[in-house]
């Protein structure tokens, strides 16, 4: 999980974790983390924005649809 | 009308109609015409997205068993009846605080910024107090959405997006054929 040292430091805002994967700082470090301790949320899903996590969807739903295609799915 | 909205991505051909049909739907006239200069624009619940070797499959809120979404909410504006029904969106004590989208692990909730409004699909709640099948589910022309009613004999686990199901034409409340059930889990 990467976070925006510049924005936590220079313009005193509270550290933003960035997307793993478009690099959008989408929510704040401490908002993440008491999201993560409440819910149990997944690293995996507090490391990638919502986009992101639409998308990663999307790639998992396309594996398995070419798995079931070509008969290698299980 | 309780169920499960099932979708067969195999039977997708990206034609979208399930976007227009639920935008149409949550639309504040409920008539495509009308809909198309309202404003705010009425917006899809419903997202056909494109993978990356020729595959489509619409996206929306998977109505997640114990979803985060409803734990989040400091003000209960998202809530479900009970276990089995979908969750919905109430617009009075929502502030608009975005945990909601922030937590959803399918990114499937949105906030609209032109309408102020909380985005995500209810499975059409309002047509199934009807006895009504989800508006994309009728329209969508080749099956790919099916609405699995509860009862009807589907296994369990069929709230996986590629489960193989048979299908079964029925007639909506309002005398149109829809897909309508999933009855065998192979």
């Amino acid at each position: 999980m990467s976070t925006d040292q510049e924005q936590s430091t220079g313009a005193g805002k509270p550290a933003r974790v960035e997307c793993v994967e478009c690099g959008s700082p989408y929510i704040g470090e401490r908002q993440a983390a008491r999201l993560q301790e409440k819910l149990g949320l997944a690293d995996e899903t507090v490391q990638r924005c919502p986009r992101c996590r639409r998308r990663q969807l999307l790639r998992e739903f396309e594996a398995r649809c070419i798995a079931e295609r070509t008969g290698t799915a299980g | 009308m309780k169920g499960k909205l099932v979708v067969r991505v195999n039977h997708c051909v990206g034609c979208k109609t399930c976007e227009i049909a639920c935008a149409v739907e949550h639309s504040q006239s409920g008539d495509m015409y009308q809909a198309l200069q309202e404003t705010p624009a009425p917006v899809a619940r419903v997202k056909v997205m494109e993978g990356e070797v020729s595959f489509r499959a619409p996206m929306q809120c998977r109505q997640c068993a114990d979803a985060a979404c409803v734990r989040v909410c400091p003000k209960q504006a998202l809530s479900r009846a009970d276990a089995d029904s979908p969750v919905i969106w109430d617009d009075d004590p929502c502030t608009r605080c975005r945990l909601c989208v922030l937590v959803c692990p399918y990114g499937m909730i949105a906030l609209d910024e032109r309408s102020n409004t909380i985005v995500k699909c209810d499975q059409c709640a309002h047509r199934l107090e009807r006895d009504t099948l989800p508006a994309c589910v009728v329209a969508c022309p080749t099956g790919a959405l099916l609405f699995d009613i509860e009862g009807a004999g589907a296994a369990e686990g069929e709230r996986e997006f590629l489960v193989r199901v048979e299908y079964a034409p029925a007639e909506d409340a309002e005398g149109r054929a829809g897909s309508a059930l999933a009855v065998e889990n192979t």
